[in-house]
């Protein structure tokens, strides 16, 4: 293993294709500790599998209340008027266009800010201060063996990479990392798998699920991230997947089952790979294909 | 004219499926598809031909470095809070990675000789199909972009236009995955807003934050629960919640391989077997949409 620590992130192209699922029985099929981090701030659900084990509502509330928890937030301006002249310099600066002069006033559009910094270092007035915007929290518990860190993004806001950015950088003394990714190929995408040392992509063997892995593979050929695939809901008649995988040389790292019964599993929050005995010694498998494929 | 929204919190919940079949069942609408990053509408409503040239989505600005007149000060290195910039490998001048670049600018303000030009980015294209359903305004955020929140608008923006020439009563919008700004973006607007869900702890869970997504919003919504039988403990939890909260259940459809099939297939679950169970409830969903 290398001197720092091994980043596996699990991600898919489209959603619901088993990426949590799998996440968590990758990190629970390890015998050391690991940590798991839910990226899919938007959505998170790492913690629906590994804070309530009787799948009862207020138990998980009273589980939640004793997480580590912390507020995150962002730098926005504010401006000082009596400070401010109205120069405009603070609007040219901002390339999202999140500050506008009216009259010789400064008007700001919060949700258009990126939180660059720029219009706080431009001003020749010193009359913007930097100010903090609550955008979300960051948790962190203890499942077994499994260190979980998960975001979750306020009702209403609008950009999660800077929280994803965030849970991320949380201190972790584990050799093994697994990130869980939120759906799709645009920017929460990147921020969750960038810096990781290898992506295991999920992908489903239909038309859907075969387009949404080309997007994934282009964008981690494009970020120069190595990965392999891991088909799921696999079933003996749908080779698109493998035959996709044949003709670019990508790296099957397993199959996992069409099944009613992991579903159902899965819809009472328990974690299929953990419950149904079949499915142990593949994920076994998996997980040391996984590593040795990511340590190469 | 009204605009109605498909979303669902978590991704795989069936949401594109039960929009491609309410859009077959409407016969007269034209039909978005929102999720920008992942589009997959297209791919079952197979475009007959382009009923608009396709269109370049620019959006914001993308640094870029003159290495001739660098001078190595460092001070982008500084400036950028997106990691997007790093020395070289023989540490001679900056490098910009142009995926993590936010094109905020903040280098090109701190350079002091004027190595970095910002210019204006292509992000996507957009396609205005005809399919054997109608319209279908789709596009394609370039992988690893950002601004799929403006994309989703500028289409909307579009089938607005489309639908009132053409003088239809219905847009449909599928949505993203998610709460962020893409399906803010979609929910903009709409008049009535559907949450395809499932019986799982984590459909219930995203179920619930896109529900305060609408309310933040305050935009109407009503509930689907896909896969009902999967568990039929949270279905009831899903019916309570609906009860509670005063919303409209439009329907239950079965956990049911055939929408699996009718993938496959590359068809519509009402083109897989008009006379199933499943296309029947469609319909009746439809025509519960329409007395909305």
């Amino acid at each position: 293993m290398q001197d720092r620590a091994l980043r596996i992130a699990v991600a898919s192209g489209k959603g619901g294709t088993g990426k949590t699922t799998i996440s968590l029985g990758l990190a629970a099929s390890c015998d050391c500790e690991v940590t798991l981090i839910d990226c899919d701030v938007e959505e998170p659900n790492v913690h629906l599998f590994t804070l309530n084990s009787e799948n009862n509502q207020s138990n998980l509330q009273n589980q939640e209340n004793k997480c580590e928890r912390a507020c995150f937030s962002v730098d926005i301006p504010a401006f000082n008027e009596t400070l401010c002249d109205g120069c405009g310099i603070c609007k040219s600066a901002c390339f999202f266009n999140a500050i506008t002069i009216i009259g010789n006033t400064p008007l700001f559009f919060p949700e258009l800010c990126h939180s660059c910094g720029s219009c706080f270092d431009q001003c020749p007035k010193n009359a913007i201060t930097v100010v903090s915007k609550g955008i979300g929290e960051t948790r962190k518990w203890k499942h077994g063996k499994i260190n979980c860190i998960d975001g979750r993004l306020n009702i209403g806001e609008a950009k999660s990479p800077p929280l994803i950015k965030q849970i991320k950088k949380s201190a972790i003394n584990d050799n093994l990392i697994f990130i869980d990714c939120p759906p799709g190929t645009s920017c929460p995408f990147v921020a969750a798998v960038n810096n990781a040392d290898y992506v295991v992509l999920v992908t489903e063997p239909t038309p859907f699920g075969l387009n949404d892995l080309k997007l994934a593979v282009e964008a981690l050929e494009k970020l120069g991230i190595k990965f392999g695939i891991i088909i799921n809901k696999a079933d003996s008649n749908s080779n698109i997947i493998t035959d996709y995988c044949v003709s670019k040389n990508i790296t099957v790292l397993g199959r996992l089952p069409l099944s009613r019964e992991i579903a159902q599993v899965y819809s009472r929050g328990k974690i299929p790979a953990l419950e149904i005995p079949a499915l142990k010694s593949e994920y076994k498998k998996i997980l040391e294909n996984v590593i040795k494929e990511a340590s190469k | 004219m009204k605009q109605i929204t498909i979303i669902s919190g978590k991704g795989g919940s069936g949401k594109t499926s039960v929009t491609l079949a309410l859009w077959q069942a409407s016969r007269h609408a034209l039909a978005v598809d929102c999720d920008v990053d992942a589009s997959n509408m297209y791919l079952i409503a197979s475009p007959i031909n382009a009923k608009a040239p396709e269109k370049v989505f620019k959006s914001g600005f993308i640094a870029a470095i003159d290495k001739t007149k660098c001078i190595n000060c460092g001070n982008c290195l500084s400036k950028c809070r997106f990691e997007a910039m790093s020395q070289s490998p023989n540490g001679e001048f900056p490098e910009i990675n142009e995926i993590l670049c936010e094109g905020c600018g903040a280098c090109f303000l701190a350079c002091p000789a004027k190595a970095i030009t910002m210019s204006e980015k292509e992000t996507g294209k957009i396609f205005v199909s005809t399919t054997r359903f109608g319209t279908l305004v789709h596009a394609r955020l370039n992988t690893g972009d950002g601004s799929s929140g403006k994309l989703v608008s500028q289409l909307k923006q579009m089938a607005c236009e489309i639908a009132k020439n053409e003088k239809l009563d219905y847009i449909i919008n599928d949505g993203p995955p998610g709460i962020g700004c893409p399906t803010i973006a979609t929910l903009t607007g709409s008049n009535a807003v559907i949450i395809v869900t499932e019986p799982t702890v984590s459909g219930l869970h995203d179920m619930k934050r896109a529900a305060e997504l609408c309310n933040h919003f305050k935009v109407k919504y009503s509930i689907i629960i896909n896969k009902h039988d999967l568990n039929e403990l949270i279905t009831k939890q899903i019916e309570e919640y609906s009860v509670a909260q005063n919303i409209l259940l439009l329907g239950k459809i079965p956990y049911n391989l055939s929408f699996v099939s009718a993938l496959k297939e590359c068809k519509t679950i009402i083109e897989h077997d008009s006379s199933s169970y499943e296309a029947r409830e469609i319909r009746t969903i439809w025509e519960k949409i329409k007395a909305l």
